[in-house]
């Protein structure tokens, strides 16, 4: 048969299938909508069937420390022994409130499964390898008070430190959901509460000294008034490009600062002229008419994320076990307030010892250090001696 | 006698090191002057920070290209006679290869001077903020000491038995093939010998340390 005959055979059995009367039978239509209904009642089940398939692996519940732990039975060993350690830092740093968290917070160590892995050839690159099912990663869930918290996901094997780790970083999250509500945003929903290390530190120096905006780099400069304001302890200026920014911040400001949408419009009601005077030119004026175009929420507290959560820290420390209790009980005016409430010390005590804190967080010299130069001398001593025994005309 | 081998070496190199060292200049002035404003007369900090840490990246590559310039006309006009004006001094082999090296290493580090000098010079005359602060010596010490490594890489490489070189160069190439050899049959799941020699090699104690860290003329 010529692909003529197919193609007119085709339009035969379309033009015949066009021409069928459409279903009008009663039984039918109220059967076909019975069966509608059941499909739908199904899918609306789906979520939770399959919920209650993966969990069907939980076989494990125990309670260590202030948390209610589901596992399976393969991780029960490390999730304890990890829990236990994680229990015991974050009762250090969140004090009496530890308690309190116990019969809220629910984790859920889950293992992640594959049954392939990845092999490298030169010529494919990476391409998958059917191989027995294994775990490759284990997720880290938790749940307060029936409300989903972020989790992580840990891969496999796992090692408790890390484990214990990625738990503390679960629990900051959980404290943080509920936190009175000036303070929650201002610490982007999670209370830290891990201790944080040098290089850290020296890196946050970096930041702030560098930072975008004037009003932190004052800041870090011994500048206590422009901490205040770069931290919006008391409260957000009311003009907020001349209170973070000096007028070098301006032109980048003017490219960077505010969403699309917020940049769209300022762009759209400014002229190219004026842009060109801003962004190319850098006029500090044009840059100013060209801010004045986005609202005040285009302009976020400067001090960086970072910096906040060290702050917060510090008040957390200095306050001692009743410091997590004291912030999240609320009803400060401000920030600041709430801050130096959880301290137990004043805001401008807080602060003096937060800035002492940065500054001697402060990077030391850019000289090679005694581990980079015993590598570079070692190596050079080795090629030395290789050299020496050469015998090149040979 | 090391001052007849520095002098023949510095000949030989004398216009890549002259090179070296007004490319040595032109980066500190280029990075600091990229940054101030025309209306306004200071330093836009992040700009200004941005510029010196892409500076840091042409003075590793400055470092590396001088290294390996230094290293190969070292050698090169001994290689060319067949070693016949190294065998026929009255000095052992050591000394002599000491003394190329140590001229090699007092070349290079010439222009860690001249990168120190125009940095420091480039430095003192810019308005630097004052959170910022200019580490010249810092950056000289570091730009020698990260010229040094890739220089006596080569200069083994060059001054040694060439069978020893051709067996060297076989045993690396046998052992990358056979890696990625088992790697492609599924034995591994990446090549792992490889990897471990490059971490070893980048890794914070590795030889090649120095250049996996900012070369910062300004910094905090």
């Amino acid at each position: 048969m010529s692909d003529r005959h197919v193609v007119g055979a085709l339009f035969a059995l379309g033009a015949w299938a066009g021409a069928l009367p459409a279903q009008t039978d009663p039984a039918l239509l109220a059967r076909r909508d019975a069966l509608r209904a059941r499909a739908d009642s199904l899918t609306s089940r789906l979520a939770s069937l399959d919920a209650i398939a993966r969990d069907s692996a939980l076989t494990v519940t125990m309670r260590v420390g202030v948390f209610a732990v589901r596992t399976t039975p393969a991780l029960q060993e490390i999730a304890r022994a990890a829990f236990t350690q994680a229990d015991a830092e974050a009762r250090r740093a969140l004090g009496t409130f530890a308690d309190s968290l116990g019969g809220h917070l629910t984790l859920t160590l889950r293992e992640q499964h594959r049954a392939w892995r990845a092999s490298w050839t030169p010529l494919v690159g990476v391409r998958r390898v059917a191989e027995k099912d294994h775990i490759v990663s284990v997720s880290l869930e938790a749940t307060l008070d029936g409300r989903d918290v972020p989790g992580v996901l840990v891969d496999y094997p796992l090692a408790r430190g890390e484990l214990a780790t990625n738990t503390l970083a679960v629990v900051e999250r959980a404290v943080g959901f509920n936190l009175a509500a000036p303070i929650e945003p201002w610490l982007n929903h999670r209370l830290p509460l891990r201790a944080a290390s040098d290089g850290w530190s020296a890196s946050l120096y970096r930041t702030l000294a560098t930072s975008d905006a004037a009003v932190v780099r004052h800041c870090v400069a011994g500048d206590s008034v422009a901490c205040r304001v770069g931290f919006a302890l008391d409260s957000l200026p009311r003009d907020r490009v001349s209170a973070w920014y000096d007028a070098s911040d301006l032109p980048t400001l003017a490219r960077t600062a505010g969403d699309p949408m917020q940049r769209g419009w300022m762009l759209q009601a400014i002229s190219n002229d004026l842009q060109e005077a801003c962004v190319g030119q850098r006029q500090v004026e044009a840059c100013r008419q060209m801010l004045a175009r986005l609202p005040d929420e285009a302009f976020r507290i400067p001090m960086p994320g970072a910096a906040r959560e060290s702050l917060a820290r510090l008040a957390l420390e200095i306050g001692g076990a009743g410091a997590v209790s004291r912030l999240r009980q609320g009803g400060a005016p401000s920030i600041g307030a709430q801050l130096a409430a959880a301290a137990g010390v004043s805001t401008d005590e807080l602060l003096r010892r937060w800035m002492a804190r940065v500054a001697a967080a402060r990077p030391a010299s850019p000289l090679p250090n005694a581990s980079f130069v015993l590598a570079s001398l070692a190596c050079i001593a080795v090629c030395y001696g290789w050299a020496a025994k050469g015998k090149p005309w040979n | 006698m090391f001052r007849a081998i520095l002098y023949t070496q510095w000949k030989w190199a004398r216009p890549v090191l002259l090179l070296a060292m007004l490319v040595a200049g032109y980066i500190p002035v280029d990075a600091l002057r990229a940054a101030p404003y025309k209306s306004v007369d200071t330093y836009h900090i992040p700009s200004l920070y941005l510029g010196i840490t892409s500076a840091s990246v042409y003075y590793q590559l400055l470092a590396l290209g001088v290294a390996v310039v230094v290293a190969i006309s070292t050698w090169q006009a001994d290689g060319q006679r067949r070693h016949v004006y190294a065998l026929s001094l009255p000095v052992p082999r050591w000394r002599f290869v000491l003394l190329r090296f140590g001229a090699g290493a007092a070349l290079l580090g010439t222009v860690a001077v001249a990168v120190g000098l125009f940095g420091a010079l480039a430095a003192a005359l810019a308005p630097l903020p004052p959170m910022l602060h200019a580490y010249p010596i810092g950056l000289a010490v570091r730009f020698w000491l990260g010229a040094l490594v890739p220089f006596a890489l080569i200069f083994a490489l060059l001054s040694s038995d060439p069978r020893r070189v051709r067996l060297l160069v076989a045993a690396v190439v046998t052992v990358i093939v056979v890696d990625l050899l088992l790697a492609s049959l599924g034995t591994t799941e990446k090549p792992l010998i490889l990897g471990w020699v490059l971490d070893g090699l980048y890794s914070g104690r590795g030889p090649l340390a120095a250049f996996l860290s900012k070369w910062m003329l300004v910094d905090v």
